[in-house]
């Protein structure tokens, strides 16, 4: 059940996993076609109520000592009376009787949201239990979003052509074959042009983005709803500030603020 | 072997290729060593594939100065890092871009609890996204001049804590190159602030 927080919103994390059938699993000769009833496999888990603190940071501190292309971070802390989320209990609500193991874990997709609206979308990197005495249990998780995952991922040798920022942004995505889905990218044109240079053979993902991110100074990121977004580097423009925040009783008012040098 | 022992013409041809791989010679990134002020920036262009036109393409070196910047801080230099850029003009487009005369100071780690606010703002905070420019307002006590300062700037990071009690959201920001609007009848001429569309 998603979590209220008085005066702030409503909050829902969710995992994508397998386990017990959802309640509305679409049943062969019970269930009406086109009804709510959903076919079995791996579904968003509500986990909201096992939840009491999440850390989110996205992007850099300073942007002049800091990469773009850094990979979004969250955690949180699962408090487990009921022992759902251990890897030895077989009659957990997520426990996949199919592979013999729980289904959420290392690699397991995670979303977090307020009021309806994305905050960090990503996967779990780090599941780690802690039990007490008598009977109760914690998990502590970390999770990145799909930048992380690009550490691991190795180019093949390839030529290219002179291209746009944004092209050999998309050239090397689809070399790597990530965040290929519908709406998954989010690539500007750029001001920099790349040029012929072929790609090495082991080339890592990340590294080879950083290249070009080198080139045009703009943003990499992966934004609060998990799109990959590269943005040019913004040449003086009129501009318009989206929001304002203020300590003179009008706008947004803040608490504390830095003075940031660089 | 430090990399401070060998030459320039060393280094440039150690460089000379477009593998991704990050060592001690060839940097991912513009490591500096004032984080302050850059004024010498040092942008190499990776050769091309070789052709029969051009059987041995070689590394094209670009260094965009500001003497000014130096006459007042002293030199501040990047190391030369080989670009992936195509022609030397996006070389020395990219440098004069990174090269940044004066010590930069900017309003950042913005606070703001979504507690205390409403609604509309609440959404407007929580769904903020990196690289939404924002403006910040500082009003300060008589005897400060001036009495405020608005910033314009880029959201560069964001930090959400979330508790059962509380949603704090910092934001990390970096500064903003911003013209205002030339509006006309209103804006000063000849005020570098404001420009065309």
């Amino acid at each position: 059940m998603a979590t209220t927080i008085p005066n702030c919103g409503t909050y829902l994390i969710e995992a994508y996993a397998t386990g017990a059938p959802p309640a509305n699993a679409f049943k062969l000769d019970l269930s009406a076609l086109d009804s709510t009833a959903v076919l079995g496999g791996a579904t968003w888990y509500d986990i909201s109520q096992y939840i009491q603190d999440v850390s989110i940071f996205r992007g850099r501190q300073n942007v002049f000592s800091e990469s773009s292309v850094a990979p979004g971070r969250c955690s949180f802390k699962i408090y487990d009376p009921n022992f759902y989320f251990s890897v030895v209990n077989t009659a957990s609500p997520y426990y996949n009787t199919t592979d013999a193991r729980l289904s959420i874990g290392v690699s397991t997709p995670v979303r977090i949201s307020r009021n309806s609206e994305y905050l960090f979308v990503g996967i779990i990197t780090t599941y780690d239990q802690n039990i007490m005495q008598p009977n109760y249990s914690t998990v502590n998780v970390t999770c990145s979003d799909g930048i992380q995952a690009m550490n691991k991922i190795k180019l093949n040798a390839a030529t290219t052509t002179q291209q746009s920022y944004g092209d050999r942004v998309t050239f090397a995505l689809d070399a790597a074959n990530v965040f290929k889905g519908a709406g998954e990218r989010n690539i500007s044109t750029g001001v920099s042009t790349i040029g012929a240079v072929p790609i090495e053979d082991g080339a890592g993902l990340r590294d080879y983005l950083l290249r070009i991110q080198n080139c045009e100074q703009g943003r990499m990121f992966v934004s609060r709803s998990g799109v990959f977004t590269a943005q040019a580097r913004v040449l003086p423009e009129i501009t318009n500030p989206l929001v304002t925040l203020s300590d003179t009783g009008t706008n947004i008012p803040y608490q504390t603020f830095d003075i940031a040098n660089a | 072997m430090p990399d401070y022992t060998i030459g320039i013409a060393e280094r440039i041809a150690s460089l000379a290729d477009s593998t991704a791989t990050s060592n001690s010679v060839h940097q991912n990134d513009f490591t500096v060593t004032s984080q302050s002020v850059i004024n010498v920036v040092n942008i190499a262009l990776a050769p091309a594939a070789p052709t029969t036109l051009d059987p041995t393409p070689q590394t094209t070196v670009i260094t965009t100065t500001d003497q000014g910047s130096i006459d007042a801080f002293g030199i501040n230099e990047t190391d030369i890092v080989v670009t992936l850029l195509a022609t030397p003009a996006d070389g020395i487009a990219l440098g004069q871009y990174m090269i940044r005369s004066v010590p930069a100071y900017w309003f950042s780690n913005l606070q703001v609890q979504l507690n205390s606010l409403t609604d509309t703002q609440k959404s407007t905070v929580a769904t903020l996204e990196i690289g939404t420019q924002i403006s910040v307002i500082k009003s300060f006590p008589a005897g400060v001049v001036p009495s405020s300062v608005t910033e314009y700037l880029f959201v560069e990071g964001i930090d959400h804590e979330i508790t059962p009690d509380q949603h704090l959201v910092t934001i990390y920001t970096g500064p903003a190159t911003t013209y205002l609007a030339f509006i006309l009848d209103t804006s000063t001429l000849d005020d570098s602030t404001y420009g065309l569309g």
